[in-house]
């Protein structure tokens, strides 16, 4: 959270601070009712921009859960004379179970598939709803709920429930500020940015969105329990679909900020129509058209404007960079003191084909640690799929590949990232908007993201100090450290890649995978790279003198000039097969890649 | 001398940040075929993309026949005489082959009749195929269907983009020993290509690019004698 | 009821179904984007009719090309408000933009009609016909036959017209039609035209049985939605199946009483309109869940 996304929560909270001191002096009952149900939809929406906003799947089922949550407390209160206080956990915990239930089969699916799958869930919801009089009351629900009531004490309409309602806000909304600001708002963003690079650096993807699904579904049904005891009526018209198109426009209008950007959603999309009254029918018809333009001409919301606005009145100077500090000896590698020369990468009969195409075929190498591996071969010939099915986001037909002497065949691409395989892909991917520091200290923390970590945040968290610490450390061995708390999309190119490189050196990894390093690098850059990858090799050669341990690079590469001065052996792929192995003098000389490359009339040249 | 066919000075591309052509000066004459050499990542395709229009440049201006087409959508160029065979084939998959080469015609049922049988003379492999969905042809077919689709407009500069892209070398010669029969109609031809000796052959000139930026150019023979071609790709 | 009338009217509701998913389906192809507005349009299709057939007293049938006119206009208005604008953004505006769309059209129709259902005059005539001793109705015939007629010219468009050539090849390669000299932003509108016309047929055809209401939305574009996922996402064919399987299921499941009368004891309330959507619910979401790409396999073929 930068100091300027601070500054705009603190106005907004002055602003509807006076807003709420006018209405309660001079509004009506139902002025305060109304601002009591935007307070239940801020909730909502706090809640669904967990799985909208920072897991970025399109969910449609906000509004089932929300509706569940009505119904148990509706339900609990008027068979059993339940109080709302004493139903929060079951209304909270019904909507959860059902997350969960249906997050398994459901939540892996792509976009699409997931939309549908939520809105039939959310159907059968609806349609047992009306079907089970017994319970539900049918289509016409029940009424006489009773209101407000916690601990024991009645709370009355008016400003006592509208205190309990925005009060409940207030405490949903820290929660979610907190769980949100540390290493796992970083690592939803990195999700968001590019899953798959996201897997790449440790990061379990399908966990984080399962945790997102959850935590939206806990507030809903908090929010529907709320609802039902203030409008004191339980009806399937909350689970139909207009709750949940509520809850998606108050998102986008709100933009992807979690906080200011729900309650400003809510404040707006409640009162809107409330004071658009005055048009009479109309007014749905205007709140059609608001988000309509909304969509088009506020990409980030209403928000997301606010605070371009505020950027550009008030530039915030960049605060001093935390100090440096060198890496501690190498822990993560296995108890051998003497890493050298084992094999640490060893691949067997490895094949692949995508359709009819043998994308790999029968393909065997071996990288020892400490050692540079050169892979190159014409466009097309493989190299990339080698990568992706190393580092586990292809399975391969038939083969193996073994690392440290384990096989990680078949294995998840996080794990294998936590194993010690890092890699940089031929487009660098990274959170644009985060600061370069924080993209690479989310690498460092990729394995350790889970709820209750970011629930015991502090706001001086050693964990996170410690992670920006190393990773200040390795810009500086990258030549980036001036770029530390500069926001990633205003990187040249070059640098780009060179905090990509030190984001997965954050991984501390035994092998370094890189595909195309040099692309799109000027002379002077490239010759920068080399020098800073041989250190990166073999540290011995006093580069940093610190205590660093050599990484094994297997280098992807068509710039011959870059790669043969650096590579120890080469391999050449054509067709998916390897043609050539050997020293680079050899390799190149190799009539097998001279036609491969250039032709055969080549190959046959004096 | 006639005016060049095609003419571009100066082009900068750029994708974001990253410098993919850099300063490019090149030209073509009528009739004349080129081949274009560089290893991947040189730039060759994203020349060809700015020539059709797909990618903008930062700078620099091109032109065909005299007229500046560089602010024209690719549909413009497209109809104003430029054929482009992109890279990796892109067929239209649900399409048969016939349809494939039709819906890049433009003129009327007679017309387009004419134009797809000369596709079919210069591929005859083709004819057979004519009621086959593109998605299902070999990747020979394939190129050799999407070289015919790029033709149909009766083109004056056909752009070949990697022509020889994962096919074997047999089918590679079937390819583009194509290309002489093409340009003694008058069409020309710029070959880009990562398989320099086959596109020496076929093209009279050549143009080396090294990330981004014109290495050396000469006619093919000279250039496929010196050492220059097998440094570029290969250093050493 | 006779299996005659049950497969009449299986095929009647399939045929507009079918309307709606290929109408759908088309946007998908074209644009790579969720119309979340199909739906609404079929309703003002419907309430189109009614007011076609109020204003100009004319069957159906005559009403229906003067409608479709009508609607391929507003499709062509659609796109460009809520999918040229934001052509360049991720698919998930677009669903945004046209979820906006739809509360547009709904509440409009609203404020026009009112909140009660209308009917729409019928193609030909609301008669009955006696074939092989069950009694048929006109309209679901005329229905069939209307909508054969429509998706055969469909078809033929399609397959045999340049323009038709240009529309798919466009949804399958929209880089490389533009690199042949295609308009590709003329032929998006256009596809949004077509679409919308077919849903505009849509609404005409079901707003006599079935009487049309401003809501009535929502429930197309989940079956349109859930048909195509069936069917398989972006194939043509799999939409109309899909139309044709949830149509099957919409009609027998509920008479499954009718068919086997007194076999199933007291359990008639297993039956009812809404648990017969439920069932088809439950069915749908294991089909999902057990193979998303559909009956028909993703059409991953027709996108390179």
């Amino acid at each position: 959270m930068t100091g300027r996304a601070n500054l705009l929560n603190a106005i907004l909270l002055a602003a509807g601070i006076a807003y709420f001191t006018y209405a309660l002096g001079f509004g009506s009952g139902y002025t305060l009712r109304v601002l009591s149900v935007a307070g239940i939809y801020a909730l909502l929406a706090i809640g669904y921009q967990f799985i909208f906003g920072q897991a970025g799947a399109l969910a449609l089922s906000q509004g089932t859960f929300m509706g569940l949550g009505a119904y148990v407390s509706g339900i609990l209160d008027t068979h059993w004379n339940i109080p709302f206080g004493a139903s929060i956990a079951a209304s909270i915990l019904v909507p959860v179970l059902l997350a969960f239930l249906v997050a398994i089969p459901v939540l892996h699916l792509k976009t699409h598939y997931f939309a549908l799958a939520t809105l039939i869930i959310g159907q059968i919801v609806l349609l047992v709803a009306t079907e089970w009089e017994s319970v539900t009351g049918g289509a016409n629900g029940i009424g006489g709920v009773s209101g407000l009531v916690m601990f024991g004490q009645a709370i009355r309409p008016g400003w006592p429930s509208l205190a309990l309602v925005w009060g409940l806000v207030a405490i949903g909304a820290a929660i979610a500020w907190q769980i949100t600001r540390g290493l796992l708002g970083s690592g939803f963003a990195m999700m968001r940015a590019n899953e798959v690079t996201a897997r790449a650096i440790g990061i379990d993807t399908d966990r984080l969105r399962l945790m997102a699904f959850l935590l939206s579904a806990a507030y809903a049904g908090l929010a529907g329990a709320l609802y039902v005891h203030t409008i004191r009526v339980v009806s399937p018209d909350v689970l139909g679909f207009p709750v949940m198109v509520t809850s998606l426009t108050i998102a986008v209008i709100g933009g992807r900020l979690p906080i200011a950007g729900a309650l400003l959603g809510a404040v707006l999309v409640i009162e809107l129509p409330e004071w658009f009254r005055f048009l009479r029918d109309y007014y749905l018809l205007a709140y059609g058209v608001i988000l309509l333009l909304a969509v088009i001409l506020m990409p980030e919301g209403a928000v997301g404007a606010a605070q371009r606005l505020l950027a550009r009145w008030l530039p915030a100077p960049p605060p001093a960079p935390p100090p440096r500090r060198a890496l501690p000896a190498q822990a993560a590698a296995p108890a051998s003191p003497n890493l050298l020369d084992i094999t640490l990468l060893e691949i067997t009969g490895l094949s692949r084909r995508f359709g009819g195409v043998r994308a790999l075929d029968d393909v065997a190498l071996s990288l020892a640690s400490g050692e540079v591996l050169g892979l190159i071969g014409p466009n097309g010939s493989g190299k990339t799929t080698l990568l992706n099915v190393v580092t586990g986001i292809y399975r391969p037909d038939a083969g193996q590949v073994r690392f440290a002497g384990a096989s990680i065949t078949g294995q998840t691409t996080h794990a294998i990232a936590r194993a010690g395989i890092a890699r940089t892909f031929q487009t660098v991917s990274l959170v644009e908007e985060m600061d370069v520091l924080d993209n690479v200290a989310i690498a460092r923390a990729g394995g350790a993201l889970g709820l209750r970590a970011a629930l015991a945040t502090k706001p001086r968290d050693p964990a996170l100090r410690l992670a920006r610490e190393e990773a200040m450390d390795l810009l500086a061995r990258l030549g980036a450290a001036e770029y530390a708390l500069h926001p990633a999309g205003s990187l040249p190119y070059g640098v780009r890649r060179r905090v990509e490189i030190a984001r997965t050196l954050a991984l501390r990894p035994l092998l370094v995978l890189l595909d195309e390093p040099a692309a799109g690098l000027n002379e002077t850059e490239q010759a920068d790279l080399a020098e800073r990858l041989r250190a990166i090799a073999r540290p011995g050669r006093g580069h940093q003198g610190g205590a660093h341990q050599g990484v094994a690079l297997l280098v992807i590469e068509h710039n011959m000039p870059f790669l043969a001065p650096l590579a120890d052996r080469m391999v050449c792929l054509d067709h998916g097969r390897v043609i050539a192995s050997g020293t680079p003098a050899e390799v190149q000389r190799h009539p097998l890649v001279i036609e491969a490359y250039l032709g055969r009339q080549a190959a046959s040249a004096p | 001398m006639s005016p060049p066919l095609l003419d571009i000075a100066g082009l900068d591309v750029a994708y974001g940040e990253i410098s993919a052509v850099q300063g490019v000066t090149l030209s073509l004459g009528a009739g004349e075929a080129a081949a274009l050499l560089g290893a991947n990542g040189a730039g060759k395709s994203t020349l060809m993309k700015a020539v059709i229009g797909l990618v903008r440049p930062r700078a620099g201006r091109i032109l065909l026949d005299g007229q500046d087409i560089t602010k024209l959508p690719p549909q413009r160029r497209a109809r104003l005489g430029i054929g482009y065979c992109p890279e990796g084939r892109r067929t239209f998959p649900g399409l048969t082959v016939r349809e494939n080469l039709l819906v890049a015609c433009w003129g009327n049922a007679a017309a387009q009749r004419k134009r797809v049988d000369y596709a079919f003379s210069l591929f005859p492999a083709l004819a057979e195929k004519q009621a086959i969905l593109a998605w299902s042809l070999s990747g020979g077919q394939q190129q050799m269907l999407a070289i015919g689709r790029s033709l149909m407009n009766a083109p004056r500069l056909l752009l070949l983009d990697e022509p020889s892209l994962g096919l074997s070398p047999r089918l590679t010669d079937e390819v583009l020993d194509r290309i002489p029969t093409i340009v003694t109609e008058g069409i020309s031809v710029l070959l880009a290509e990562q398989n320099a000796a086959r596109a020496l052959e076929v093209c009279a000139t050549a143009w080396v690019l090294r990330t981004g930026r014109i290495l050396r150019h000469g006619p093919s023979a000279e250039l496929a004698a010196s050492d220059d071609i097998r440094a570029a790709f290969l250093g050493g | 009821m006779t299996g005659l009338q049950l497969l009449l009217n299986v095929a009647a509701l399939a045929s507009a179904y079918a309307l709606v998913a290929i109408g759908f389906v088309l946007i998908l192809n074209a644009t790579g984007a969720v119309n979340f507005s199909h739906g609404d349009l079929v309703m003002v299709g419907g309430f189109a009719a009614v007011s076609l057939g109020a204003w100009l007293k004319l069957p159906g049938i005559v009403l229906l090309p003067i409608l479709m006119l009508g609607m391929a206009a507003l499709g062509v208005a659609v796109a460009v408000c809520a999918y040229f604008p934001l052509r360049k953004r991720p698919p998930e505006s677009v669903f945004i933009s046209t979820i906006a769309v739809g509360i547009i059209l709904q509440n409009a129709a609203n404020l026009i009609y009112g909140a009660e259902s209308r009917a729409a005059p019928p193609l030909l005539g609301t008669g009955k016909l006696r074939i092989l001793n069950s009694s048929i109705s006109q309209q679901g015939l005329a229905i069939i036959l209307v909508a054969a007629g429509l998706i055969l010219a469909l078809y033929l468009v399609f397959t045999r017209t340049q323009t038709g050539r240009r529309l798919r090849a466009t949804a399958q390669d929209r880089e490389v039609a533009a690199a042949i000299g295609i308009r590709v932003d003329a032929m998006v509108a256009a596809t949004f035209a077509v679409a919308t016309a077919l849903a505009g047929a849509a609404g005409l055809l079901l707003a006599n049985v079935f009487f049309v209401t401003p809501t009535d939305g929502a429930n197309y574009i989940l079956k349109a939605y859930i048909a195509v996922t069936i069917g398989g996402w972006g194939s043509i064919p799999g939409a109309v199946l899909g139309a044709l399987l949830i149509a099957a299921f919409e009609v027998i499941y509920p008479s499954i009483p009718l068919l086997l009368p007194g076999a199933l004891g007291g359990a008639d309330a297993w039956f009812s309109q809404t648990v017969s959507s439920i069932a088809m619910d439950i069915v749908i979401l294991v089909i999902l869940v057990l193979r998303p790409q559909g009956l028909f396999g993703e059409a991953s073929r027709q996108r390179p």
